[in-house]
């Protein structure tokens, strides 16, 4: 659904709950083009994922979204606004987080936060937003001693020092230990929950999944889905698998069992795919005949196999 | 808002000064020697004012011409590089808010270093006291802003910080000595001479030098600087549109 052009640029009505459009978005570098088409609206409180390999595209789109780079054409819209021609008004309220930027490494959390803070009045202090963000015990840390978390969360921090509308974290979570990855996905879902929409950038399969309420899957430059991810995998009917050691030598029956349409053995190592109930027609059948396989395991398609399913290549490619 | 990222810079140049010291100190250092092996009597090689006399405009200059081209632009080449201005204008803080309180902070320790040239040699080296405060302090004012505007236009230039520090370096050290702060211009062989002329800090040197002695405004020098501080301007205008 994509607003009629209109009359004047600015502020102008939006369907309602949108809080961003984007319609033939293109981005050339010379002849080199780094995005083809894009289009996509993000509805106000959602946590919008683009998904994609390194280079397919997304951190220019959401760079021309925000601003930071003028597009080759096409339209965009955030909160009604052209980041263009009202870049500064919508910087006040939005908030970014970018990918590989950094701060002066002698530069103090508590500083940063005071410099960030300097434009908008209405904001919290900035002694609260650091002790929201746990930050308060790192307060006059220099940004260089910080780890690679606690980086992150000053410029989770710093995205949201001006109380923004709508919030950009591109790769937030690249470079993090697993452990420090969940606990910033705890911050975004928080960043949401206050109120924020999130436009979130990423090459982790996991993290979309973990996340987004909806995600457009970006590959070379285009858009080539998009949707909740259950929507996603669902239409890309990629199969389920089960997966479990059987010495046996009788697997005939496996092939009669409701769901299943491929068994495939290996030695001693059976896999089994299909749909439906799969699994657990499997393990009853397993069970009937007294086997209890200690590596009984099920592989439900993710995002990853939405991507391999549409483009031929692997994310992680 | 502007004062708060000038204070902001202030404090981090405070806390690491290697690049501005060395851009104060090496100059201040060659000068000590200079000033301490030619004694202080004046010399017709000195264009017949004594050693100090000669040197302390020439060397303020040099301090100046460090700064502008090895200090600003490495500085600046890293924020460009580390993505640091990408960051701040994400928030709104344009990067030219970012070089002008850089440029600030590059004026005041010119300045100070510039005021530590003066008592060294007055303290040490019967300098005497420029004959127009007006043109010298003027002068030096055009050449801080012309080489900090040749320093920001290098750093839209350079993709790294690194690249920015030996290309600072060497234009440095391309003009410093014949523009200056070597043998004076009047014992230069023809040649020299004649590439000083073309290097802007030669005028720059020329106007303090003129106003230190005679009061006079060096109508060359001063158009020299103007133009390549236009161009300087225009060029990082042009190169930070685009960025």
């Amino acid at each position: 659904m994509i607003e009629a052009r209109t009359r004047h640029a600015g502020a102008l009505p939006h369907p309602a709950g949108t809080v961003i459009e984007v319609a033939g978005l293109h981005k050339a570098y010379g002849d080199q083009v780094a995005v083809e088409d894009i289009g996509l609206q993000v509805r106000a409180g959602e946590i919008y994922g683009l998904l994609g390999p390194n280079g397919a595209g997304k951190t220019t789109t959401v760079e021309c979204i925000q601003g930071l780079r003028r597009r080759s054409r096409g339209r965009v819209r955030v909160l009604g606004l052209d980041p263009e021609s009202d870049g500064d008004q919508l910087r006040r309220r939005t908030g970014a987080q970018l990918q590989s930027s950094a701060l002066p490494d002698r530069l103090r959390v508590g500083e940063a936060l005071w410099l960030f803070a300097r434009r908008h009045p209405g904001a919290p202090p900035v002694e609260e937003l650091g002790r929201r963000w746990g930050l308060s015990r790192l307060w006059r840390r220099p940004f260089a001693k910080l780890s690679g978390g606690e980086q992150q969360r000053l410029f989770i921090a710093l995205a949201l020092v001006n109380r923004p509308e709508v919030v950009f974290f591109d790769e937030l979570t690249t470079g993090l230990d697993p452990q420090a990855r969940r606990a910033t996905w705890e911050l975004v879902r928080r960043v949401r929950d206050e109120g924020a929409t999130v436009v979130l950038v990423t090459h982790f399969m996991e993290e979309a999944e973990q996340l987004c309420d909806r995600v457009a899957i970006v590959d070379r430059g285009r858009i080539v889905a998009t949707g909740t991810p259950s929507e996603l995998v669902e239409r890309a009917d990629a199969s389920q698998r089960v997966t479990f050691t059987w010495p046996g030598a009788d697997a005939g029956w496996l092939s009669s069992v409701a769901g299943v349409e491929r068994v495939t053995r290996r030695g001693d190592a059976v896999e089994v795919a299909g749909g439906g109930a799969l699994a657990v027609e499997v393990a009853a059948g397993l069970a009937r005949r007294g086997v209890a396989p200690v590596d009984f395991r099920t592989h439900h398609p993710n995002l990853e196999d939405v991507f391999l399913a549409l483009t031929g290549r692997d994310l992680r490619a | 808002m502007f004062a708060k990222l000038a204070w902001t810079e202030i404090k981090l140049g405070l806390r690491e000064p290697t690049v501005m010291v060395f851009a104060i100190a090496f100059p201040l250092i060659l000068l000590y020697l200079l000033l301490n092996s030619f004694g202080t009597l004046p010399d017709p090689d000195f264009a017949g004012v004594s050693p100090a006399d000669y040197y302390v405009p020439a060397y303020a200059v040099g301090s100046v011409v460090a700064t502008g081209l090895i200090a600003l632009p490495v500085h600046l080449a890293a924020y460009r590089e580390r993505g640091v201005l990408r960051r701040l204008r994400a928030s709104g803080i344009a990067p030219w808010s970012v070089l002008i309180a850089q440029t600030l902070v590059a004026a005041l320790i010119v300045t100070a270093g510039a005021a530590i040239m003066i008592a060294l040699g007055t303290a040490s080296f019967q300098l005497s006291a420029p004959t127009s405060w007006t043109v010298v302090v003027g002068g030096f004012a055009l050449a801080t802003a012309t080489f900090c505007a040749v320093g920001v236009a290098l750093s839209s230039l350079l993709p790294t910080a690194r690249a920015a520090q030996v290309i600072g370096l060497l234009l440095f050290f391309s003009m410093f000595f014949i523009s200056g702060g070597g043998p004076p211009e009047g014992i230069l062989p023809d040649g020299v001479a004649l590439v000083a002329d073309a290097l802007p800090m030669s005028y720059a040197v020329d106007v303090l030098q003129r106003g230190w002695w005679t009061g006079a405004w060096d109508a060359t020098g001063l158009a020299v600087q103007a133009g390549v501080l236009v161009v300087a301007i225009a060029v990082a205008l042009r190169r930070l549109r685009d960025a």
